[in-house]
């Protein structure tokens, strides 16, 4: 195979289908145009001929860039009568042999050869997950699939990792209008732990469920609304804000119990005297923690222990644990 | 709703294509279903375990499934002791393993997170399954624990066929009903009970069940049978079917499980207590069953991936020490109360007791 001087307008970069062997994300050419205005074009681009005009199969930034350039011609490696199976192995092939992909290209990787092979799962699973170094599982492959799904904004994140896939893959149970706000409230900002990020999904899909509206309308609540135009907090404070939030409207029984307790068992706290319930109330018996720093003070915890008695405190913090109130 | 499923408008199971074990061909069950479904395709397979569909999307995966019925032979235990729970002892109780799978929908199933693909399979090596039963029903049973209710019984063992499928949902195709029930005729102290949200229950007429059977239904308000129980039996039709197989000298049991928290639950349950006492006999009713709805955080993952907000993750859910999320506790209670308390003044002197919760609440709830 010889290389070829080609026309850039003779390159299809118009039609729908025309990156159909690119899974390069973005196609951003700026330093990239750098480099090839200072040392010139050092690597053929790789074509493949058909009926009308050339594809892209290899180099789609260096063939932008010389299209900014101006360049009427370009180097190119065509290939011809080739399938279109092998043409995306090729670009494949040259991919995974640079640097590591991002999640779009990985995405657009699983998306082109769902497509080639029909959705075969079981071909994605063991041929494809491997080399994108991700697990061959249906699951997993679902999760890329369904970036495609997302704003151009959102997978510009996704991308450059501003959104991570586990995060992206936390927002698939919501509806697609949703997603785009869900996306924008929750991660931001600033970047929650996933854990956090599951929590606060979960609250704000069971709450719409709950209260019978839209994702967006929970972000659109007035007190919502405040958290996210006081410029006096930080972006990190503001997602702790929005979780406290979603957290109490989502378990309004649970926090009010949790609020009842805490009231009740400050008195003691005064005298190092630490009372826990059991994690959500579920289970009948408390933990009863006492700081001291000398013998006085384990007297005094005592005396306080006794009065709480006196007072029905204790009767009082067990009525919670048994669903009283 | 998960996406292509039409809802409550029960039919009788028809799959679209039979994959059949060649092990299980020359049994009689297989043929005689095979009989019946004579012109559905049949692909045949050598073992029912590596079946999931490979398609994308959740939901189409298990609408693809569930399209299907598998024919094949039972490996391992075909009756199955019920495990002790982080709340009761070892109760003498087995599990019927007739099948796997369940042509009806029901969100909230634990099947799916248990089994590895959701295609009906109905096991066909009937004579195998009935010697175990027999075996089990004849072998000294004097130190087990305690049966979990004999109010009206003098059983002290029972046998559930509804647990890893409806009971009756395949029976047009495989009148098991029939050999089961009347395998149990004769035995005083061994109960079957066959639960099921079908209302297909013709097979039952004319047996000698000598009382030892009953006929269980799950009954749950008819918004959330329509909104999250699809391809089951409506309300209406579960009261007038038990209500027939009343009349045939059958004990029904009412499973009012997982009961599910939604806004206006208060008024749902309560109109569909009334409903069903006043068509049903609380004298002919064996006994009633409170569950709360309960989700292991794989069945959780599940209802999140299938359906958009859905009413079974709206309740106030905590996870419990067993793992499993259920409601706050209060919540919990304030529920079992108000669903007890309209029970009772329709059925006051029936055995009500709860499933798969915590001894605290129990008491509670039933002092």
């Amino acid at each position: 195979m010889r290389i070829e001087n080609i026309a850039l307008e003779d390159i299809d970069l118009t039609s729908p289908d025309w990156d159909d062997f690119v899974f390069t994300y973005p196609l951003e050419t700026g330093l990239l145009l750098e480099s090839i205005r200072a040392v010139e074009l050092q690597q053929p681009i790789v074509v493949a001929a058909f009926e009308q005009k050339y594809k892209i199969v290899i180099g789609v930034r260096r063939l932008l860039a010389g299209q900014e350039l101006g360049w009427k011609k370009i180097p190119a490696l065509v290939h011809r009568h080739e399938t279109r199976e092998k043409l995306l192995w090729l670009s494949l092939q040259e991919k995974v042999g640079g640097r590591a992909l991002n999640a779009m290209e990985k995405s657009r990787v699983l998306q082109r050869f769902a497509i080639l092979w029909h959705g075969d799962i079981d071909r994605l699973q063991k041929e494809i997950c491997p080399l994108l170094d991700i697990p061959p599982t249906i699951e997993a492959v679902e999760t890329f699939l369904f970036f495609k799904e997302f704003s151009e904004k959102h997978q510009d994140d996704l991308a450059g990792g501003k959104l991570t896939p586990q995060h992206a893959e936390l927002l698939r149970p919501l509806r697609p209008e949703d997603r785009r706000v869900a996306a924008d409230k929750l991660f931001g900002e600033h970047r929650v732990s996933l854990q956090e990020a599951r929590e606060m999904v979960d609250n704000v899909s069971s709450l719409a469920a709950r209260d019978g509206v839209r994702v967006q309308d929970i972000f659109e609540r007035p007190q919502v609304q405040e958290l996210f135009v006081n410029e006096s907090a930080t972006p990190r404070q503001r997602a702790s804000q929005l979780r406290t939030y979603l957290q109490h409207e989502r378990f309004p029984r649970l926090s009010e119990t949790e609020e009842k307790f805490a009231k009740l068992a400050e008195p003691l706290a005064q005298h190092k005297i630490n009372v826990r319930p059991p994690r959500f109330f579920e289970g009948n018996e408390l933990t009863i923690t006492v700081r001291a720093g000398e013998a006085g003070e384990i007297g005094e915890a005592i005396t306080a222990m006794q009065e709480a008695t006196k007072r029905s405190l204790w009767k009082k913090l067990f009525a919670l644990l048994e669903g009283g109130s | 709703m998960p996406e292509g499923i039409t809802t409550n408008d029960m039919k009788l199971f028809h799959p679209e294509i039979i994959f059949l074990e060649r092990r299980a061909r020359d049994y009689p069950m297989a043929q005689e279903i095979l009989a019946r479904l004579s012109n559905i395709p049949v692909q045949e397979i050598d073992s029912y375990q590596n079946m999931a569909a490979q398609e994308f999307g959740i939901n189409r995966r298990i609408a693809t499934e569930k399209r299907s019925l598998i024919l094949a032979v039972k490996e391992g235990e075909l009756v199955k002791q019920v495990e002790r729970d982080l709340f009761r002892p070892t109760p003498n109780e087995y599990y019927i393993i007739h099948s796997h799978g369940c042509p009806f929908d029901c969100e909230y199933c634990f099947l799916y997170d248990y089994l590895a693909h959701q295609r009906p399979t109905i096991f066909v090596n009937l004579p195998e399954l009935l010697q175990r039963i027999q075996e089990i029903i004849a072998a000294p049973y004097a130190d087990a624990a305690p049966p979990m209710s004999a109010s009206h019984l003098e059983a002290r063992l029972f046998f559930h066929a509804g647990e890893f499928s409806d009971a009756l949902a395949y029976d047009h195709l495989t009148n098991l009903s029939q050999p089961l029930v009347e395998l149990f005729a004769p035995h005083k102290h061994a109960r079957l009970e066959m639960r099921t949200k079908s209302d297909y229950v013709e097979n039952l007429f004319g047996l000698n069940h000598n009382g030892q059977t009953v006929i269980s239904w799950t009954f749950n308000p008819h918004e959330i049978a329509e909104r999250i129980e699809h391809q089951t039996a409506s309300l209406d039709e579960r009261i007038r079917a038990a209500r027939r197989v009343q009349d045939a000298g059958y004990w029904v049991g009412l499973r009012f499980d997982p009961i599910v928290w939604y806004p206006d639950w208060q008024t749902g349950y309560r109109e569909m207590i009334e409903k069903i006492f006043s068509t049903l006999d609380p004298k002919k009713t064996s006994d009633i069953s409170l569950g709360m709805f309960r989700a292991t955080p794989g069945l959780r993952r599940v209802i999140q991936q299938r359906v958009r907000q859905s009413w079974l993750l709206a309740g106030e859910a905590v996870q419990c020490e067993d793992k499993k999320y259920r409601y706050f506790k209060p919540i919990r209670l304030e529920m079992y109360r108000a669903i007890l308390g309209w029970i009772r003044a329709y059925a006051p002197n029936v055995n009500v007791e709860l499933c798969m919760e915590a001894p605290e609440v129990e008491a509670k709830v039933m002092k």
